[in-house]
């Protein structure tokens, strides 16, 4: 379930399950941040999304790209039964607009659909929030190698010691996502005594706070 | 002994924390050794009795957020400079930032003893009353009982530096325009205003002391359209100091400078607006004269937006007052110390005088 709250500025911000679906503090300069790193040339006649975050990236997109076809993907449905009333108002007002959204699927169902659809979109992943599964959709529709399957599954378990230390000694370099997406859930509730490299990644993560 | 502070906020932060930092070397014997962050290179030359080590904040933020870095590679940057400074091996290490990113960063340093926020194991130390008062009181616009530097020293179990009197001396009046938050700023027509009738007592009176402008580099385009007749300073911090050192007096908002001015005991004139409480991070100087605004948003946070539809503070301080100040500074007896606030009725000025309200007449 995801959770609604509101920061000192009074920006509505979500977390599921303790995992942050956007930035805390300025959700709607990380969206526009978002948007400009993604290098888009402007000709694109669609836009796939994968993972909608607490929809401020996507929104910011529609602003940005008015006439663009947008295929937004989630792992699950996006739960806007507690976000603000503003927000549910811009959702269905998006999805009246050129946008198709898709949830709940499997991997094969959705490379599936791109094929029958004949759809060749610049497909972007929102790193910040995505979770395991849409990582894998993700991959799957820019056809990236399955090899790719050990990172994930490091990724995952996040900071669980042993996936930890595996992630840091036997994994290539070029696959791993931006460390904002990991979670520090099972961090948090291991009694044991924390490696260095777990107390580094804490370090690291206060950083981009 | 070897004694790492960590302090990983900015530059005024340092300045306001080093005489103290400086007492506890002396008092204590000890080796003190100094973690900030990169950019406050300029520490070493001001306060060269430290041992510095620089933490690479921009650069470690840069390879976790870009893209097209592995995260991996600031793991590795990460655990390389914690293992450089675990080869001093500290006998302890004081956290005096009182940020999670620092209370983290201790968690990977070895020492025999800690004080200040910090995680061990991954776990929050329990905190002191003492640090607890400070995060709540911090975190709140209450007027604190103690403030920033004395908070600190008691969660460290040392002595604070005596506040010391500003030194009347002859070299120019220095104007500080800006602060790092627009919401500090005092408006840079009334600052204008303020140069020119300065410079008419000087055409006036030849004794009067000259009037200098000072900006950093950054902001002197926007410096020039208005105060191209005169003399403007671009200075580095150890060059600042020197020239502070000559000065009759430092006008400025909430700054680095001023707190630079009482290590060098010149004269302050502080303009604290918005955010900027003299309370908590007024100079440490005896005789410094600070000008706050009696408005109720005020003073306001540092994170957040302005309230109000016009900028209250600082149209309540108006050039007028500021003058006053400055005229009561220069001519005053540097043992007493001075919060003179502007209230509603422009026409009237507050003097709170060790804690008593007067009122007199402007």
């Amino acid at each position: 379930m995801i959770k609604w709250k509101l920061n000192q500025n009074g920006y509505a911000w979500a977390e599921e399950n303790e995992r942050q679906l956007c930035s805390k503090y300025e959700p709607t300069k990380e969206a526009q941040l978002w948007v400009n790193a993604q290098n888009f040339s402007g000709k694109e006649k669609q836009i796939c999304v994968v993972g909608l975050g607490a929809l401020y990236h996507i929104f910011e997109l529609r602003d940005r790209f008015k006439d663009v076809e947008l295929i937004l993907i989630s792992s699950g449905e996006i739960d806007l039964f507690n976000a603000p009333t503003a927000m549910q108002i811009e959702w269905q007002n998006l999805l009246q607009s050129k946008a198709w959204y898709f949830s709940n699927m499997s991997l094969d169902r959705i490379a599936e659909l791109c094929v029958i659809q004949d759809f060749s979109p610049a497909v972007v992943l929102f790193r910040a929030a995505c979770d395991f599964t849409e990582i894998q959709i993700y991959e799957k529709l820019r056809g990236l190698h399955k090899g790719t399957l050990l990172q994930n599954n490091a990724l995952e378990s996040k900071v669980d010691k042993a996936n930890m230390c595996k992630l840091l000694t036997g994994v290539g370099e070029k696959d791993l996502i931006n460390i904002k997406s990991l979670s520090t859930q099972s961090a948090q509730t291991n009694d044991n005594e924390f490696s260095k490299e777990e107390k580094a990644y804490l370090v690291l993560k206060e950083l981009i706070r | 002994m070897k004694v790492l502070v960590v302090s990983l906020l900015r530059i005024g932060d340092f300045l306001q924390i080093a005489p103290t930092l400086a007492k506890m070397q002396v008092d204590r014997q000890i080796e003190l050794h100094l973690l900030l962050n990169s950019g406050l290179e300029q520490a070493e030359a001001l306060f060269p009795q430290f041992k510095y080590h620089f933490f690479p904040r921009a650069h470690l933020q840069e390879l976790v957020v870009n893209k097209n870095i592995s995260v991996l590679s600031a793991f590795d940057f990460l655990l390389k400079f914690i293992d450089k400074l675990n080869l001093l091996q500290f006998d302890e290490v004081q956290n005096w930032t009182h940020n999670w990113l620092s209370a983290r960063l201790i968690d990977l340093i070895d020492a025999k003893k800690y004080s200040g926020v910090r995680f061990r194991a991954g776990k929050l130390v329990p905190i002191s009353p003492e640090e607890k008062y400070m995060s709540e009181i911090w975190q709140s616009s209450a007027t604190p009982r103690i403030d920033y530097v004395d908070a600190l020293a008691k969660i460290h179990g040392v002595q604070p530096a005596e506040k010391l009197p500003a030194i009347k001396r002859e070299g120019p009046i220095y104007l500080q325009i800006f602060t790092s938050d627009i919401k500090k700023n005092w408006p840079q027509k009334k600052w204008l205003t303020l140069a020119s009738t300065l410079k008419e007592i000087k055409k006036a009176n030849p004794e009067f002391p000259d009037v200098r402008i000072l900006c950093s580099e950054s902001e002197i385009e926007k410096i020039i359209p208005d105060f191209f007749s005169y003399p403007i300073d671009v200075l580095s911090f150890v060059d600042l100091k020197q020239a502070l050192a000559k000065a009759s007096l430092i006008v400025s908002g909430d700054t680095s400078i001023i707190h630079l001015a009482a290590t060098s005991q010149t004269p302050i004139v502080g303009l604290y607006l918005g955010p900027a409480n003299a309370k908590k991070t007024g100079p440490r100087q005896k005789s410094a004269t600070i000008l706050e605004a009696q408005v109720e948003c005020s003073p306001c946070f540092h994170s957040q937006t302005c309230s109000q539809k016009r900028h209250l503070c600082s149209e309540q301080l108006t050039e007028e007052i500021v003058l006053e100040g400055i005229m009561r500074q220069l001519e005053q007896d540097f043992n007493k110390q001075y919060f003179i606030q502007s209230i509603a009725t422009p026409e009237k000025i507050h003097t709170i005088y060790k804690e008593n309200l007067v009122e007199v007449n402007t």
